[in-house]
């Protein structure tokens, strides 16, 4: 289908395969934007011919997919467009290596598409399985009318390119947030990654004669209560188009190495950095979706529990509360009572949480 | 639309077990959208009123009993009608279905009715049901994506490709559509799940000066709730009261969506069979149909986190590495110079050559299967 004239603008959408554009022009009356305390919307309106339509739909919303590169297999990301209606850094400080577009609204929805000009019902030229048995066609019309749903994500995201420069640097790790292939590496948390956490205590009780009265040191009476706090924190990778192998293994171990997450760098520019044993990986959540074009995606939910009483890394989740010799301190415990013997919980690469493989 | 238009009608709907339909699309369908991760799509047609079911069933599909070789029963799918959206992927040319009709959201009588007054039959056409009769029905058709695969009795005999590059016959022993390949019309969650095992006093020691530690300790037993939904399933397999309770005997191999090169495995015993829910409901047409969901607990085969498979406690053969564990397994403090712990199987009398465990094994493929 030729060009019509308003389609003056183009839609250049870079995969990891090359890069595609599609003709588009914008609806008079477009953009509208909306604002609530808690959210930023916009909407936008577009004209493409009716045969490109998905093609721009999915280039608006972006996707996720494997590429394997270099010999290693990694997540590879079309980034959604982003919409800069609302200078969203106003106070903050600027991020390194993101510029101005850091408080983009992005391309979240098709809010509505329908055809406009005469419908044809010309047969479509589709490519079928051999055992279909025909797929019902559809009209066809000159133009189709894209309403655009935009908003804040709730992650950062970075393409595929920024994760590889070196020059870039958006926490205090710089780049580039790569593997051992050089390839895009989501275990950096980085991108894709949204955290939640919810600071709580543990409550136990004193076991006889731990504690002593200051004023005549007689031992305090039995079972007093006393909390130690911890923190439930819910990592949820994003649009993960495959599901990690170390899923179920990982699940009861603490981690083995310190893992950072700079998953909400953006607003601190600091990162939070887990020493070895203070994660333990409690649970695992899948939700299961389709993204536009088909795709399957999960958003992959660990939650995991973090138990760091000194604060400084120095115990963790095989480290127990000991009152001994007038003193409160927490020890190390295994099996055998030696440092090298079996540990309560056994000790996993996080990392692999969060790679394709 | 006047009567003659209805002759104009070139396009059919062709569904196998049903007369073809001779339909056309009103002006101004489609209407499409893709908001909060879901796909949705609306189409509107026109058919002769009397073929206004047979249209809509013909959209939305269905499943029977289907009769194989060897007096062999399965379920035999007519997958809803997908949606054309040309190649899904414009980068890379790869197509795949994945916007399907799943409900008729409205079906409305246009042109001149017959009627009934008292017992005067006012027009030759006139239903019997007493239903006015119209010229034609205009109707309204909703797509959505699914949570589970859909593919065609066809489909699976000739092979489905699960993932990029990795293709799978799934069909039983009498070439029967297998549906316990978890290949179409099952859907998973996973919901993560925790208890907390109170160690015995004297089993784990302080590291500083090996005492034992105060309470013994408290380990968090992390596991996770898997749950199978069979969709639109005919009849009520056999197989699901007698696996109540059972671990899964042979490993199961899901083939869900999503995966890389490899499909997920669930080792031996590490499913245990919790709880079942059925959920009948009658699909166009009248038919009566099961969604069934397994609820199964999972326990990580404990040899993934590098304990061994063994027997203890007076038996003389270990189980294999990799056998038999799961939720047949106990954790065990060992009298080991040096001490440890790990998960041991556990039996009535020691041993492992009695069949009896504190869960029974079941195949769980036979969950999928009919009867």
């Amino acid at each position: 289908m030729s060009v019509p004239a308003p389609f003056k603008t183009l839609l250049t959408v870079s995969t990891p395969q090359g890069s595609y554009t599609v003709p588009y022009a914008e609806c008079p009356g477009s953009p509208e934007v909306s604002s609530t305390p808690d959210r930023v919307m916009a909407r936008r309106t577009f004209l493409v011919s009716w045969d490109r339509r998905w093609d721009f739909c999915q280039g608006m919303l972006g996707w996720s997919e494997l590429v394997t590169k270099n010999g290693g297999t990694y997540v590879a990301r079309v980034l959604p467009q982003p919409y800069a209606a609302v200078n969203l850094n106003t106070g903050l400080p600027p991020i390194p290596g993101v510029g101005p577009d850091a408080g983009n609204l992005y391309a979240v929805s098709v809010e509505d598409m329908r055809g406009l000009g005469v419908p044809s019902t010309a047969p479509l030229t589709a490519t079928t399985r051999s055992s279909d048995p025909g797929v019902m066609p559809t009209y066809s019309y000159t133009f189709a009318r894209i309403t655009i749903g935009y908003e804040l994500p709730h992650y950062q995201m970075l393409t595929d390119q920024q994760m590889a420069n070196p020059a870039f640097a958006l926490t205090a790790t710089p780049g580039p947030y790569t593997d051992s292939f050089g390839n895009p590496d989501e275990a950096k948390l980085v991108r894709y990654v949204t955290r939640h956490s919810a600071p709580a205590i543990i409550s136990g009780q004193l076991p006889g004669g731990s504690v002593k009265y200051v004023t005549d040191g007689a031992q305090a009476i039995n079972k007093m209560p006393f909390s130690i706090q911890q923190q439930d924190i819910m990592l949820i990778w994003r649009q993960v188009p495959l599901i990690p192998s170390a899923l179920f293994t990982h699940v009861g171990c603490v981690n083995n190495a310190q893992f950072v997450d700079n998953s909400q760098a953006q607003q601190s520019n600091t990162r939070y950095s887990f020493p070895p044993g203070t994660l333990l990986l409690a649970g695992v959540e899948l939700q299961t979706y389709r993204m536009i074009g088909g795709r399957y995606a999960h958003d992959i939910i660990y939650r995991f529990n973090h138990f760091d009483p000194s604060g400084v890394g120095t115990y963790g989740h095989n480290y127990q509360i000991r009152f001994h010799n007038n003193a409160i301190s927490y020890e190390q415990i295994s099996a055998d009572g030696t440092a090298g013997g079996q540990a309560l919980y056994a000790s996993a690469d996080f990392n692999l949480l969060f790679r394709a493989v | 639309m006047a009567t003659d238009q209805v002759k104009d009608f070139n396009t059919t709907l062709s569904v196998p077990g049903i007369a073809p339909v001779p339909y056309a699309e009103a002006p101004g369908s489609p209407e499409e959208s893709y908001s909060g991760m879901q796909g949705k799509l609306r189409r509107t047609f026109w058919v002769k009123w009397a073929n206004r079911w047979n249209f809509c069933q013909g959209m939305l599909g269905w499943s029977t009993v289907g009769k194989g070789a060897n007096s062999s029963q399965y379920v035999s799918r007519v997958p809803p009608q997908p949606y054309f959206l040309g190649n899904t992927s414009p980068a890379t040319g790869q197509f795949e279905y994945w916007l399907y009709a799943t409900s008729v959201e409205r079906i409305e009588g246009i042109g001149p009715y017959r009627y009934k007054d008292g017992t005067t039959v006012k027009a030759s056409t006139e239903d019997s049901n007493n239903v006015y009769n119209y010229e034609l029905a205009k109707i309204t058709i909703g797509y959505e994506t699914l949570p589970y695969r859909v593919y065609s009795d066809a489909d699976m005999k000739n092979g489905i490709t699960y993932a990029p590059g990795a293709v799978f016959q799934a069909v039983d022993s009498n070439g029967n559509p297998d549906e316990s390949s978890l290949l179409r019309y099952v859907s998973r969650t996973i919901q993560p799940t925790a208890e907390h095992l109170k160690l015995p006093f004297g089993k784990m020691y302080y590291v500083t000066d090996g005492a034992a530690a105060v309470n013994g300790a408290t380990k968090i037993i992390p596991s996770c709730e898997v749950l199978f939904t069979w969709h639109q399933v005919p009849a009520v397999p056999q197989a699901i009261y007698s696996a109540i309770g059972t671990v899964n005997l042979y490993a199961i191999v899901d083939y869900c969506p999503g995966v890389s090169s490899s499909p997920f495995t669930y080792d031996i015993g590490t499913l245990l069979l919790t709880a079942v829910e059925m959920k009948p409901y009658r699909i166009i047409g009248g038919l009566y149909v099961n969604d069934i969901t397994y609820r199964m607990k999972y326990l990580g085969n404990p040899t993934q986190y590098g304990y061994t498979a063994k027997l203890e406690g007076g038996g003389t053969t270990n189980v294999a590495a990799g056998t038999k564990l799961g939720h047949n397994a106990l954790l065990r403090f060992l009298n080991t110079v040096p001490a440890t712990y790990d998960y041991i199987v556990v039996t009535p009398d020691g041993k492992n050559d009695n069949g009896q465990y504190i869960y029974a094994y079941s195949d769980f493929s036979q969950l999928f299967k009919l009867p």
